[in-house]
């Protein structure tokens, strides 16, 4: 991680701009921004701790708690509103048993609601991670999280 | 469905590319020549000057004339910064997601010549997190124009040089707001700045910074290869050029269309363009600007005539709804929406925001009765005018004109 971090620095020279990203890399890694890599990152960024934590609780991608492995957004704006969005989370979170904020015991996923992802051309729209999933359905979104599980288990 | 004749007129969509978005290809299409005579005829007034004699307005939402806002940076001060704001964010907007998606060398070239009449060296694009494949093919996009000598060290054999660096955002609809997202380049949290000192004077780190949107910057090389003259063919006087709609919700054929600004009816570009057929109202640019009903939609799609009809262009982020979902939870989600993204820096925006979604949530619930319509119409009187930033200000203007404009159909689901 040392390294990376050392690396997003020499691309933006200053650590002030390096932060953010070095953050988003952090909490693609890990799921989330723990306060061992708070610590981390203040000593080799040279910004205090608090500062840091402060954007960490202030962006919606960048978590402070344990997140699963697969976090599912899904966008409730109303483009995606005006297309089943209320029925697509009733359906992801029945079929994880989970509510919105909650991770599954086994750590494979989290869901989250977010606002408009830009794709309200093919609403109801979500995100997993860095994939976007567009046009969904009961059953589409049914299969991508069996399909995920299936892996996992392979 | 009736034929418009208008929408054959893409200057900008021609370059967008659902394969072949390789720089071969943009070359091709004539992509680089405007740079190319640039670097070789002109000094960085004379585009300034061609820029603004296009009459460009900014793409992002507040239309400000873009050769002005170029004029305004000061000559003598180093470094200066160009920074590209492609942190779309705006409900209902994805026209520069197709941009960056499907023509991200026009996008270069576009940074590489407004950075060339600013004086800038060094460039960025702010980009939302929600784009990840934006990301990979602005990356690649980059890297490309490097090796072909349009970007990077002594561009074409000139004295020129530009960097551009790509920062990604982390989920903010804030840092959209232009002093926001340079708090947020420099790793503060995203919260407005007060203004003046204006960008163009005092930006990033201090130093003068154009901010500019996606598509505003797609239109510069082409303005620069056509012409002043040729850009104001299109639109109307006031608004020349051409304008990217986004349109979704209740209509048949959602998507990316683009006219010349003024050209097309709001009424035109939702029924027939995109065959909506039971239309309730329309927010013209996203929802931070007043909704229309669906009988004042014969006006024509720029600045001007919006601004007329109490509504703003905006974003073009066309969002038609009927009544398959209730009108009260449209307007509960919209008071959500910019509850959740308030910064939190200004206390009438902080509280407001999230009064007026207490209230109107109680409504949608049958908590409160209908007079809690009243109490919202009166929360978004306070805050209006209060705020550092068009947030709060926007979120008072579209849930108000919402609930005059709809009152009776909200009461009667209520």
């Amino acid at each position: 991680m040392k390294r990376e971090i050392k690396k997003i620095l020499k691309e933006f020279e200053n650590s002030e701009i390096a932060l953010l990203q070095v953050l988003n890399y952090i909490q693609s890694k890990k799921g989330f921004v723990d306060d061992e890599s708070i610590e981390e990152v203040s000593n080799i960024l040279k910004i205090s701790r608090d500062e840091i934590r402060s954007l960490v609780s202030f962006y919606h991608f960048i978590h402070q708690e344990k997140t699963g492995k697969y976090r599912i957004y899904v966008c409730t704006n109303i483009p995606c509103l005006l297309k089943g969005a209320d029925k697509l989370i009733s359906d992801i979170k029945n079929f994880l048993d989970i509510e919105i904020g909650e991770t599954t015991p086994d750590g494979l996923f989290s869901v989250f609601e977010t606002e408009c992802i830009g794709q309200c051309d093919s609403a109801p729209a979500i995100i997993i991670n860095d994939k976007i999933y567009r046009n969904l359905s009961r059953e589409k979104i049914k299969k991508i999280i069996d399909r995920i599980k299936k892996n996992e288990e392979s | 469905m009736k034929k418009v004749k208008k929408e054959k007129r893409r200057i900008l969509l021609d370059f967008c590319e659902e394969k072949k978005h390789n720089i071969e290809n943009y070359i091709k299409k004539g992509g680089f020549k405007a740079l190319k005579r640039i670097l070789k005829e002109l000094k960085p007034d004379e585009v300034i000057e061609e820029v603004k004699n296009s009459g460009l307005k900014g793409r992002g939402g507040a239309g400000f004339p873009t050769g002005l806002k170029w004029h305004f940076i000061p000559k003598k001060i180093k470094p200066k910064f160009l920074i590209c704001n492609a942190d779309e964010g705006e409900p209902g907007t994805f026209k520069d997601r197709e941009l960056l998606e499907k023509a991200p060398y026009l996008l270069i070239e576009g940074m590489t010549i407004a950075s060339y009449a600013i004086g800038a060296e060094k460039a960025f694009i702010y980009l939302r997190k929600e784009y990840p494949l934006a990301k990979e093919r602005l990356l690649n996009a980059i890297k490309d124009s490097i090796k072909h000598n349009f970007l990077g060290n002594r561009i074409l054999g000139t004295k020129f040089s530009l960097d551009i660096k790509l920062f990604v955002g982390a989920g903010a609809y804030i840092c959209g707001e232009e002093t926001a997202l340079l708090e947020s380049m420099e790793g503060k949290k995203g919260l407005p700045r007060l203004k003046p000192p204006y960008p163009a004077v005092s930006g990033f780190l201090g130093y003068p910074t154009a901010v500019n949107n996606v598509e505003t910057l797609c239109n510069v090389p082409l303005i620069m290869e056509k012409g002043a003259e040729w850009f104001r063919s299109f639109g109307t006087e006031k608004s020349p050029g051409t304008k990217i709609f986004s349109v979704s919700g209740a209509v048949k054929r959602p998507g990316i269309y683009e006219f010349e600004m003024g050209k097309i009816t709001l009424s035109e570009l939702v029924y027939e363009v995109c065959g909506a057929e039971k239309i309730e109202g329309v927010f013209p640019g996203g929802i931070s600007t007043p909704p229309l009903k669906h009988g004042e939609l014969d006006v024509s799609c720029d600045f001007e005539s919006l601004f007329q009809k109490g509504t703003f262009l905006g974003s073009g982020g066309v969002i038609v709804f009927d009544r398959e979902i209730p009108l009260i939870k449209i307007l509960r989600k919209t008071a959500e929406f910019f509850k959740n993204e308030s910064c939190g820096k200004c206390t009438p925006c902080r509280e407001g925001t999230l009064w007026l979604w207490q209230i109107l949530k109680e409504v949608e619930e049958r908590k409160i009765s209908k007079e809690g319509l009243d109490l919202a119409i009166e929360v978004c009187e306070k805050i209006k005018g209060k705020c550092l930033c068009p947030l709060g200000e926007t979120c008072a203007i579209s849930c108000e004109v919402f609930i005059r404009k709809f009152r009776e159909e909200i009461e009667g689901e209520i």
